[in-house]
This record gives structure tokens, C-alpha cells and sequence, in this order.
């Protein structure tokens, strides 16, 4: 097992390198995972948007009973009172929403005059029509009591608008058969670790590949006792060990981050999805590494090719963002369907043949991209080999 | 003789193609890889009225009130409006049932013994069909409420008055235009590529130092003074990175159309000042180790974590840094350089700009007389 030795000499003297991506890879998943939350649907749990109140007003019972109440419906975010801030908060979505009750405004409010609240928000924002149903609701409610209860004080008028309030819909959930309960997190998960499988494929093999196309070397290796069978049988197989060894450190990884959970149905599909774009990323691996000369191009290529890989299928941002243009060229990518059969897998709660087809669909693609890719590289390097023969 | 080496040393540059492929063509193909990927991204947030469906039922159609409510702000009365909150199929209950399965919906409005909700996820579009029966709900309780404490407010008009909702929010005057927060990601890039150009300033300090390259043995002979060859050198070196930042920005602003907003020649002050930072932060590294393998390490890991931190890979994280160790944000290059653009774009005074380039310009003088107090008086009788 000569080769076979050499090759993960080879692998280690890269570890640092590609300790880089797996670090680069947590860190960023782990940035994701906190600013992310889980959507846990044991009951149903109201969307809360961030948002902040500035009062110029007084502290009025009114006011203190809207806030009280827009904080039971919405996460309120202390922001300090000035432009900057407000503008710096806005910009990176800390708040979705700035509220600013002017001067006088429980008084107008009380006396039934025209009067309103001052929004600064992003404009037609999902979570802005969302406070502004829970702002409206509120104040709806409060003026119908000021209209006609005569001589109704802020604390009753409060107290009666909460009671109001607190009648709520009842809400059902349908439970179907169970799946994961954070599914779309951890598909996300899932299709960002193609990155890190598929770049410390190619540096890792690339770098195995390098060495042993060096034209002195492989004349070296090819008078040698090993016969050119064996050196293939055991280039194979090494590059299948360390495509496995890459493939179980980014599943150890995602037991780490995902926990449990991924000991279910979906979490074995995921497994699965997760080694099959790993055997494509040695076949993309083996295709770069007989086109590549030297170790500048080896991380020009391995960075740019994959980077795009990954930008142009939704590894990293979500299929569902990208635009239609960006999604037919990433049909073309076997990338794209691992991502499409993780964030199916992400959905499913039932196993049956019916809801399981899609996933298996996009196995068979990225497999079928798998050979294609194998079969290019060994027309390649059989060219390539018979032009040095020739050459010699 | 300035001329006769700086030309030279450009040419060397130039010549140099790892150093044209990181500076130049990498931060292209990104920025263009972030251009197809974000380009989305702002409309996601925009509301997209919530799919839901009505399964039909004699105790449901009684509800009149109800009816006439929900069709005021979705198209179950046949009429698509622009404003509607939902979009509604009124189907038998099994149907219903079937579509929130298959994920076509978000949630289905039933009756069983009173109006209810049936979802099989949370989020914002359930959430958003909860709140508005609730308001059905609520407003059926005030009425009652009403009712109690004044019987002749039916008469003065109540019911009629519950149909007309108020709006009580207008958008404030002042507020800022639509921010779009893709763009630091392309400010971040930006970044990149200035900074980026440390490595080929690494480069710079191993032609000059004489235990590193044959080549700097054979300068170190010349009989020019060592600053001066350095002084040239860098010059070329500056005079490159400039080129090179100059084709990503006008790359950036002019074919992937990102707003940097309209003070140029602020902009432009920007890269020269950040390229020199750049530039300066390579010498430092390169004069203070003696490794090579070391000196790329330290400016690349230093570049992209200063980048990471400025919000390359995740945009948020500019924001966390500001809010929870604005220390961080002052000492690394890249948020400085990334917070200079974005304060031109964002705001309209200028001293949170101006925050940012003394501090760059500050940091770049300092390494600068770290480079020349370190390589000053070098002497290598043996190598």
C-alpha cells in the first residue's frame, strides 16, 4: 500500500489548509445559528417583529397600555434616541420598525381629535404590515370607547381595551406525521456544509494529484515494480477513504451544532445527500486535478470554481432568494440539487414513496453529474497521457 | 533614477500573475457571484399577500361581519386589489385540509363553535391571519362592552363606525430612504481588495531584504540608499493597488450598478487612503517575521478575518461588533474601510466618514515608521 501511504503523507502535510475551511465553516454557521432562531411547532408561537418606541408624549396610561401591549406582540428593542442610531439599527434590521408617538398626541387622542404616531420602517415590510394591524387594532378599539362611553378616564379605558385584547382566536394545529422540528435551520445547515466538503476535496486531492502528475515523477512511479492497475486500485481507494473521512468530520460536525434531532428519518436522508455531493466533489476534484499544472492555479481554481458552485445553487443563500435567472443556470450545477433534495428533506413529515420521490430525483442527478464528471476527466488525462507518450 | 526603478518594479508587478488573479480578478468574480446571489434579496422582505383558504360552512357564512371584513382586504369578493393583506380559496374543509398539507397555504379559517384557525407551521403569514380574526373578535367584544355602558350608542352610529377602520401611522418625514443592506456586502469586498493588497507589499519587502531572496542580495549591493529603493518601490507598489481598486470600483459601481451614493471624490479618497493602508500593513507584517510561508499567512488570515468582521460573510456581524465590542471596530482596517463607504452612502454629515479615514490614515503612518525603523540600518554581513 505504498500509494496509499504517500497520498495521506500528502493530506497532511495540507491539514493546516484545510483546517481553515472547516474553521471558517463553524464560525459562520455558528453566526448563522444565533442570529437565526428555530421554529419550534409543539404550539403555535406568534411571529414577533423587532421594533422600538420613541415617546416625545408624556407617560401617559394610554401610552403605557400600548406599549404594553404592542410588547406582548412584538420584541421592543431599546435603541438610544438619535438619528445615527435609529439609522444604524434600521440599516441592519436590529428593529424593523421605529415608532415615534409625538407631543400632545394622548391628549389629542383623548379629546377624539385627528391625530397619529410617527413610523419610520422599511417600506412594505412584511413585519410592517404586521404592527401596523397590532397598532391600529389597538387604537380602533381605544377611540370606539372614547366616542361613546362619555367621560371614560385613560385607566378605564385602558383596562377595558386590554380586556378586548385578550380575546384571541383559537388556533389549530395540524399535526401530520412527524418530521424534524427545525427543518428549514438545518436544511440551511446542510447546504452550506457542501462548501467546506467540496473545497477540502479538491485541495486534498489536487494537491495528491499534483505530485504524482509531475512528469519526472510519473516517469519515476511508472518504471517502478507497481503495476499501473495497482497504482490505480490504490489511488481509488484512497481517494474514496479520504472522500469518507471528510464526509463523517462534517457529519460528527453537524451531530455537534444540530444535536439530536438528526437522529431521525431526515437526518439519515441528509446523511445520505451529504455523501453523495461528496463523491461529486472528488469527481469535480479528479477533473481539476488533471487540468491544473501548479499549486498558484490549484487555489485559484479550488476557490473561484466552488465559491461559484456554492453562490450559484443556494448554498449559501437560500434557494427560495435567489432570482429565477440564477436558478436556471444553477440547474446546470449538480450543486443545485443537493440543494433542492436538502431543503426537501428539510420539509418532509411523511416517508411514503410519494413525498420521498423528489429527494431520490435529486440523488440520481448529482450522481448522474458524478459520472459524467469522472468519464470527462478520464477522457482527459488518457489524452493527456497519450500526448506526453508521444512526446517522450 | 526613480523612474528607471519604479518603472521597473511596476513591470515586475504586473508581471506577477498570482498577484493579478487575487487583487484583481478574484474580487470580480465575487463581487459578481454576490451580485446574482443578493440580487433578491431586498425583495424578499417585501409583504407578499399571505395564501389562505375559507372552508366553507353554513355557521362561517352566518357570520356576515366576518365576511364583509375579510373581503376588504383580500380577494374573496372577486376583486385583486393591490393593498389585500390575503389571497383566498374558499374550499370544503378536507380541501382545506389537503392544501395547508401540501404546504399551498398558509393557514385555513374553520368554524367550530366559533371562528378558528388551523395552521401547521408559525410564522409571520399565520401570525398575520391570527391578528386579524382577533381584531373580529375584539371588536365584537367592544361592541358588547359598549353596548352595556351606553344602549343608545347603537343608534348614534357605532356599528357603522366599527366597519371604518382609522389609520393612526404615517411615515415620519425624516426618515431614510430604502436601505438596502446588501450593499456592504460589496463595501466589505471593497475592503478586501484594498487590503488584499498586502500581499503583494509582502512581496515587496522579500526583493529588499537581502536574507529572504538573491534578488535582494544583489539590490542591497547597489549603490542607491536602501529608503530610497523602498521609497520607489513602494510607490509602484501603491501606484498598482490603486489600478487595481479603481477597475473593482468602477467594475462595482458601473456594471453591477451598487449605489455608493454621490460624493466621488470622497469615494476615491477612500481607496487611496485604504490601498495605502493596505499597502502599509503588508511591509509591517513582512518586516516583523522572517518566514515567508508566515508573512502570507498573517496578512491573508488577518485580511479576511478583519473582512469576516466587517460583514464579507455574514452582514450582521458589522452590526454585533458596533454594538458589542466597538473596540474591534476602531483597530480592524476592513470595518474602517467598510464603515467609511457606508457613511457616505447612508448619512448625510460627514464626520463619521472622517472618523474613519483619520483612523485609517493614523494606523497607516504608524506601520509605515514600524517598516522603515525595523529595515533601517539592516546590515547582512552573512547570510
Amino acid at each position: 500500500m505504498q500509494v496509499f501511504k504517500v497520498y495521506f503523507q500528502i493530506i497532511k502535510n495540507n491539514i493546516p489548509i484545510l483546517m481553515i475551511y472547516i474553521t471558517v465553516f463553524i464560525g459562520i454557521s455558528m453566526a448563522f445559528s444565533t442570529s437565526g432562531q428555530s421554529s419550534d411547532i409543539a404550539e403555535f408561537t406568534e411571529s414577533r417583529a423587532p421594533v422600538a418606541f420613541i415617546n416625545d408624549d408624556n407617560d401617559s396610561a394610554l401610552i403605557k397600555g400600548l406599549m404594553e401591549y404592542a410588547g406582548e406582540k412584538s420584541t421592543i428593542v431599546e435603541v438610544e434616541d438619535n438619528q445615527e442610531a435609529l439609522q444604524d439599527a434600521l440599516f441592519f434590521r436590529e428593529v424593523e420598525y421605529i415608532i415615534r408617538i409625538p407631543a400632545g398626541f394622548t391628549e389629542r387622542f383623548m379629546n377624539g381629535e385627528a391625530t397619529a404616531l410617527e413610523k419610520t420602517s422599511i417600506p412594505n415590510s412584511t413585519s410592517g404590515i404586521y404592527m401596523e394591524m397590532i397598532l391600529n387594532n389597538f387604537l380602533n378599539s381605544a377611540n370606539h370607547y372614547i366616542k361613546y362611553v362619555n367621560g371614560i378616564t385613560q385607566e378605564e379605558l385602558v383596562a377595558k381595551v386590554t380586556t378586548d385584547l385578550t380575546k384571541e382566536t383559537e388556533v389549530v394545529i395540524s399535526d401530520y406525521e412527524s418530521g424534524v422540528a427545525n427543518g428549514s435551520g438545518m436544511a440551511f445547515f446542510f447546504n452550506f456544509a457542501a462548501y467546506p466538503v467540496i473545497i477540502i476535496l479538491i485541495f486534498g486531492i489536487t494537491s495528491f494529484m499534483l505530485v504524482f502528475n509531475d512528469t519526472l515523477k510519473k516517469q519515476r512511479t511508472l518504471c517502478s515494480p507497481i503495476s499501473h492497475s495497482r497504482l490505480s486500485m490504490e489511488t481509488l481507494l484512497a481517494n474514496l477513504s479520504f472522500t469518507v473521512i471528510v464526509w463523517a468530520i462534517m457529519l460528527t460536525a453537524s451531530f455537534v451544532m444540530l444535536g439530536k434531532e438528526l437522529l431521525s428519518i431526515n437526518g439519515l436522508l441528509w446523511a445520505i445527500n451529504l455523501f453523495i455531493v461528496a463523491i461529486v466533489g472528488l469527481s469535480i476534484s479528479f477533473l481539476i486535478g488533471s487540468l491544473i499544472k501548479n499549486k498558484n492555479a490549484q487555489s485559484a481554481v479550488a476557490n473561484t470554481f466552488t465559491l461559484g458552485l456554492a453562490f450559484l445553487s443556494g448554498c449559501f443563500v437560500p434557494q427560495s432568494l435567489l432570482n429565477e435567472a440564477v436558478l436556471s443556470v444553477g440547474r446546470f450545477l449538480p450543486t443545485y440539487w443537493y440543494v433542492r433534495a436538502s431543503d426537501e428533506i428539510g420539509k418532509l413529515k411523511s416517508f411514503g414513496w410519494e413525498s420521498l420521490q423528489p429527494v431520490i430525483f435529486s440523488y440520481l442527478i448529482q450522481i448522474g453529474f458524478a459520472a459524467a464528471l469522472i468519464c470527462i476527466a478520464l477522457v482527459i488525462t488518457r489524452q493527456v497521457r497519450s500526448g506526453s507518450v508521444r512526446q517522450a | 533614477m526613480f523612474s528607471h526603478i519604479f518603472m521597473y518594479n511596476l513591470k515586475t508587478i504586473f508581471r506577477n500573475r498570482p498577484a493579478i488573479f487575487w487583487t484583481l480578478i478574484y474580487p470580480i468574480v465575487l463581487s459578481t457571484l454576490f451580485y446574482f446571489a443578493f440580487s433578491n434579496l431586498v425583495n424578499a422582505e417585501s409583504f407578499e399577500p399571505v395564501g389562505i383558504a375559507v372552508a366553507e360552512s353554513s355557521e362561517l357564512a352566518a357570520e356576515t361581519g366576518f365576511y364583509s371584513a375579510l373581503a376588504s382586504v383580500s380577494d374573496i369578493d372577486g376583486t385583486a386589489e393591490k393593498e389585500d393583506i390575503f389571497r383566498i380559496q374558499t374550499v370544503s374543509q378536507e380541501e382545506a385540509e389537503e392544501l395547508l398539507k401540501n404546504g399551498n397555504i398558509a393557514a385555513y379559517i374553520f368554524y367550530d363553535d366559533g371562528i378558528k384557525l388551523a395552521v401547521a407551521d408559525s410564522g409571520f403569514g399565520q401570525t398575520i391571519a391570527k391578528i386579524f380574526i382577533d381584531d373580529y373578535l375584539q371588536a365584537s367584544s367592544t361592541i358588547h362592552t359598549i353596548l352595556s355602558d351606553n344602549p343608545q350608542a347603537a343608534d348614534q352610529g357605532l356599528i357603522t363606525d366599527l366597519a371604518q377602520r382609522k389609520e393612526y401611522l404615517t411615515q415620519a418625514s425624516d426618515s431614510a430612504s430604502s436601505p438596502d443592506t446588501t450593499v456592504i456586502y460589496f463595501y466589505a469586498l471593497l475592503a478586501m481588495t484594498c487590503l488584499m493588497g498586502s500581499t503583494v507589499a509582502v512581496e515587496e519587502i522579500i526583493k529588499l531584504q537581502a536574507n529572504m531572496s538573491p534578488l535582494a542580495s544583489r539590490v542591497n549591493l547597489v549603490p542607491v540608499a536602501k529608503f530610497r529603493v523602498f521609497l520607489y518601490n513602494i510607490c509602484a507598489t501603491i501606484l498598482f493597488q490603486m489600478v487595481v481598486i479603481l477597475l473593482v470600483l468602477a467594475y462595482l459601481m458601473f456594471a453591477l450598478q451598487i449605489d455608493f451614493g454621490a460624493k466621488t471624490g470622497f469615494i476615491l479618497l477612500t481607496c487611496l487612503i485604504s490601498c495605502i493602508t493596505g499597502v502599509f500593513f503588508g511591509t509591517t507584517v513582512s518586516v516583523g517575521f522572517k518566514n515567508t510561508g508566515i508573512k502570507y499567512a498573517i496578512t491573508i488570515g488577518g485580511t479576511m478575518l478583519s473582512c469576516f468582521l466587517a460583514g464579507l460573510m455574514v452582514v450582521d456581524m458589522k452590526y454585533i461588533i458596533q454594538e458589542s465590542a466597538p473596540i474591534i471596530g476602531y483597530i480592524s482596517p476592513a470595518n474602517l474601510i467598510t464603515d467609511a463607504f457606508y457613511s457616505l452612502y447612508y448619512y448625510d454629515g460627514l464626520s463619521r466618514y472622517f472618523e474613519n479615514i483619520i483612523l485609517l490614515v493614523a494606523y497607516s503612518v504608524v506601520m509605515c515608521v514600524v517598516t522603515c525603523l525595523v529595515m533601517r540600518r539592516k546590515k547582512y554581513a552573512s547570510i
